[in-house]
């Protein structure tokens, strides 16, 4: 059994090196693809985590009328908390307002702040659902207690991951479907060419009476081979460009809550199976009888 | 070697290979070879002596009628039996079919491997049949070092590593010189006697008749002659009718059908 392995498994690698160049074009292809279409899940599940999660994290603020007296601000929560949508409303009243705002911004020159504090009252209201989130908006900003445009809420911000949200698969299924194409064509064309190059080899096999899994098995490793290096250097790369972007991007915006932490084990379980199996694929429909008269034969 | 009486070992019955409307590789032939027997196919290029013989391997599919090997119609063989068949079965081309970046015993020992044979396997029987075959000082030698004769000595050593009961030469003598030629059809004289079913291509008639053994003449698909080995060894006439037909007959080609 270990003879026939290492025999099938040196035909294969034999076959590899011969065809360098080509083998070359393959896996890099292969990676490219994968790369892409691996990039492409893994911004779509970040994108989703952190559209899912905001509307928990994201607050509205609604800043309350100066002319509102404090006690009757106070009671505007069982108001709020009517509103269609809402899941906690947290009364913040104005001096709480300047600590928070002097704690956030140490360097602003307070001077006469404390005695004369232009903040108002404000609540802190969060949604049920993310998808509320205009309508309670709209809701609140009717209360009569509400000072005109006194609410603020990271709108454009979604608005801006949504978009994304849709143009992402668009770009990553386009790109990442074309380089797959390609590289199941290379894949294709690189175990055509290593049946051409064996076919002495072949042609003795099957004089002979080698199974028909003994000749094609070679060149269906080959084609795995080639997919699953493929996919390893895809996972790498991709684990590569996820340490750049968190760097250079995401650990500035603390507002997107950071970059979602890279998967490396499922990302190279995932992408070196998902490689070898179009390999396998790949060259599977490159090894099967391809011209109908030869049906004819065995 | 004497042949059996028992039933055929080879049986052709009325077989037709159409690889297209216009074109027949074989058109009716009935043939029947005893167990041990020893027969030469001949027949100008395109008569259907190549085709004959890959009815034999399954590497042609007959169109219409029946061949059997031991009684086993191999029309039936599933596809996957094939290979199965063809262990019993030791071929000889014409063009030697040797690996040239591999040994000479390398070249036996990649067919055994192939055929599922361990190294320990290899190691044992690459010598042996070398030897057989007369080529086993040769062994560690490239096939471009070989002459002719010699190529296609270790061919048909190859077609011995699976020790096949019935083995098939397509013009064994095809790119030999007459001396080359000689040698290697005294080799298959020599394995036929030793109980091996022989089956020989060749349009090489001056050899061919040296040996008085069967020859079954073909031509355009069909069987125009069939000289039994002893009317071969008795009547020269006949032959010599035979070998003047031919003669009429443009020079063949070696042929690749």
């Amino acid at each position: 059994m270990l003879d026939r392995l290492e025999f099938l498994l040196s035909e294969a690698f034999v076959s590899l090196r011969r065809n360098t160049w080509m083998t070359f074009a393959a896996i890099t292809t292969a990676a490219m693809a994968l790369f892409l279409l691996g990039g492409l899940a893994f911004t779509l599940a970040g994108l989703n985590r952190l559209v899912g999660g905001m509307g928990d994290r994201v607050e509205m603020k609604v800043f309350i009328k100066d002319s509102v007296p404090a006690e009757r601000a106070r009671e505007l929560k069982e108001k709020l908390l009517k509103v269609d949508g809402v899941s906690t409303v947290r009364f913040v009243p104005k001096e709480d307002g300047l600590k928070q705002f002097l704690k956030d911004n140490p360097n602003v020159d307070v001077t006469g702040l404390e005695l004369d504090n232009p903040l108002p009252n404000s609540y802190v209201v969060r949604v049920k659902e993310d998808k509320a989130f205009n309508e309670v908006a709209w809701a609140i900003q009717a209360l009569p207690e509400v000072e005109p445009d006194g609410i603020k809420f990271p709108a454009e911000e979604k608005e801006f991951l949504s978009g994304l949200m849709r143009a992402v698969p668009w770009f990553g299924i386009t790109t990442g479907g074309i380089m797959l194409i390609t590289s199941g064509i290379l894949i294709y064309n690189t175990i055509r060419m290593a049946i051409v190059a064996r076919r002495r080899e072949i042609r003795i096999m099957n004089l002979v009476g080698a199974t028909r899994a003994m000749v094609w098995t070679p060149l269906l490793i080959e084609g795995v081979v080639q997919g699953a290096v493929g996919g390893l250097l895809a996972a790498l790369v991709l684990w590569g460009a996820h340490r750049i972007i968190d760097r250079a991007v995401f650990s500035k915006l603390d507002a997107l809550g950071g970059f979602a932490p890279f998967p490396v084990q499922s990302a190279l379980v995932w992408l070196l199976v998902a490689g070898a199996v179009y390999g396998l694929v790949c060259s599977l429909v490159a090894v099967r009888d391809p011209s109908p008269w030869r049906k004819r034969s065995a | 070697m004497a042949a059996s009486t028992a039933a055929p070992y080879v049986e052709f019955e009325d077989v037709v290979v159409a690889y297209s409307d216009l074109v027949s590789g074989l058109r009716g032939v009935s043939l029947t070879v005893e167990k041990g027997e020893l027969v030469f196919l001949c027949g100008p290029t395109g008569s259907g002596k190549s085709t004959l013989l890959k009815c034999l391997t399954r590497e042609v599919l007959h169109t219409s009628g029946s061949v059997r090997i031991a009684g086993r119609d191999l029309g039936g063989l599933h596809r996957r039996e094939v290979p199965l068949l063809r262990r019993q079965i030791g071929v000889v081309p014409q063009d030697f079919g040797l690996l040239p970046s591999k040994r000479v015993w390398e070249n036996l020992g990649y067919a055994m491997r192939a055929c599922g044979r361990t190294k320990k396997e290899v190691r044992h029987w690459v010598p042996e049949i070398l030897e057989r075959v007369n080529v086993l000082h040769r062994a560690d030698a490239f096939p471009s070092e070989l002459s002719g004769g010699e190529q296609q000595r270790v061919a048909i050593g190859r077609a011995l590593i699976n020790n096949p009961p019935l083995l098939l030469a397509d013009e064994p003598t095809g790119n030999l010189d007459p001396d080359h030629s000689v040698e290697i059809m005294e080799l298959l004289l020599q394995l036929n006697l030793r109980g091996t079913t022989v089956m020989v291509a060749s349009h090489d008639m001056p050899i061919v008749e040296r040996f008085g053994k069967r020859i079954v003449h073909l031509d355009h698909g069909q069987i125009v002659a069939d000289t039994g080995a002893d009317l071969c060894e008795t009547n020269g006439s006949v032959r010599a009718e035979l070998a003047a037909e031919l003669a009429k007959e443009p020079q063949p080609e070696p042929d690749l059908a």
